[in-house]
C-alpha cells in the first residue's frame, strides 16, 4: 500500500508528545530529514522533530516561511480546524478530553444513569420473556 | 552573563589588544568570534588563537569586551557553511561542512556531533576557521540541496508509538503497537 500522508510545506500535523501535546500545527519548512519548522496562528514559529508530529490528512496552500497573516487566511479558507474536529480522529480527541474533564460527581451520575437504563431494559426484556416462553405444565 | 538556548557551545565576540607601550600608545584592536561553553572559555580561546596569529598574548594584552552573539532570526531555516581545521591521529585536516538549521549555534553543535561520530574527533582538537550563511544556489552538498525544493514531499515511514509524556511510559504493554503509517 502506498503512503497517503506526506511531509510537505503546508501539511497540518498534530503534536503528540511533550508539553505542547494536542496542538495543531502547520509545517512551514522542512529543515532536514528529522526536523520541520512549524507554525500556527497565536503560536510562535518553531522547530519540531518528526518524532513528535503526527501528520494529518489536511494540507493548506501556503508558501515556505509564510507570514502569520497568509497562514491564518489559508487555514480559514481550507477550514482546517473545524474539519479536523469533525473527523473521527478529532472526535476521538474531543471525547478523550471530555472524559478527562469529568469530576467524581459526573462519573457517579453516569453510573446511576447507566443502572437506571439497565433496569428499564431488564424490565421490558423479562416481560417479553414471560410472554414468549411456553407455559410449564 | 545571559546564555541563549540549550547549546553546549555559544558564540562570543571577544575584543582585545596588546597593552599600550611607550613605542605604541594605540595598539591594534582585534575582534574574534569564537564558540565556547561560557565567556571565561571564550576569552581563553581568544588568547589561544591570537598568540598564534599575532605577537600578542595574555601576559602582555588585555580584553576590551566579551559579548555573546545571538541569532537574529531564529525562526527561519538557513544553510550554514562551516570551515574547520582539525587534528586527527595522523595529521591536520581542513574541511568544509554544510548544515541546515535555524541558528548558527545549532549548526555548530551539529558539526561537533558529526566530527565526533564520523571522525572520532574531540571538540578540543577542532578549530572553527570560518562560518557563513550560504545562499541556496551556492550550496555544495546534496544533503542540504535536497531540502531547497519548495514542493518537497516525503512520507514519515515509521510511527514512533509512545505516550504523550515520559511519565506515562510503561515497560510492559498488553498489545503490540501498530507502527504502520499507511
Amino acid at each position: 500500500m502506498p503512503f497517503k500522508r506526506y511531509v510537505e510545506i503546508g501539511r497540518v500535523a498534530l503534536i503528540n508528545y511533550g508539553p505542547e501535546f494536542g496542538k495543531l500545527v502547520v509545517i512551514t519548512d522542512v529543515i532536514d530529514q528529522n526536523r520541520a519548522l512549524v507554525d500556527f496562528p497565536e503560536q510562535e514559529r518553531r522547530v519540531v522533530n518528526f518524532k513528535r508530529l503526527a501528520i494529518t490528512d489536511f494540507k493548506v496552500d501556503i508558501k515556505r516561511h509564510a507570514v502569520k497573516k497568509d497562514l491564518k487566511k489559508a487555514l480559514a479558507d481550507a477550514d482546517v480546524v473545524a474539519k479536523f474536529a469533525a473527523s473521527s480522529w478529532g472526535q476521538k480527541l474531543a471525547k478523550q478530553a471530555a472524559k478527562a474533564a469529568t469530576t467524581d460527581f459526573d462519573r457517579y451520575k453516569a453510573t446511576v444513569a447507566k443502572a437506571k437504563k439497565a433496569r428499564a431494559v431488564r424490565k421490558v426484556l423479562n416481560g417479553l420473556k414471560k410472554t414468549a416462553a411456553p407455559k410449564k405444565k | 552573563m545571559v546564555m541563549q538556548g540549550n547549546f553546549k557551545f555559544h558564540q562570543y565576540q571577544v575584543v582585545g589588544r596588546h597593552l599600550p607601550t611607550a613605542a605604541d600608545a594605540n595598539p591594534t584592536v582585534y575582534r574574534m568570534k569564537v564558540w565556547a561553553e561560557d565567556d571565561v572559555k571564550a576569552k581563553s580561546k581568544f588568547w589561544y588563537f591570537l598568540r598564534k596569529l599575532r605577537r600578542v598574548k595574555k601576559a602582555n594584552g588585555q580584553i576590551i569586551a566579551c559579548n555573546e552573539i545571538f541569532e537574529r532570526k531564529p525562526t527561519l531555516a538557513k544553510n550554514y557553511g562551516i570551515w574547520v581545521r582539525y587534528q586527527s591521529r595522523t595529521g591536520v585536516h581542513n574541511m568544509y561542512k554544510e548544515y541546515r538549521d535555524v541558528t548558527l549555534n545549532g549548526s555548530v553543535s551539529q558539526m561537533y556531533q558529526e566530527m565526533a561520530s564520523r571522525h572520532r574527533v574531540r571538540p578540543s582538537s577542532i578549530q572553527i576557521i570560518k562560518t557563513a550563511t550560504v545562499d541556496y544556489h551556492s550550496c555544495k552538498r546534496a544533503n542540504t540541496k535536497q531540502f531547497h525544493n519548495e514542493k518537497i514531499s516525503f512520507p514519515v515511514t515509521q510511527k514512533l508509538a509512545r505516550p504523550s509524556s515520559a511519565t506515562f511510559r510503561t515497560l510492559f504493554k498488553a498489545n503490540r503497537p501498530n507502527v504502520a503509517m499507511f
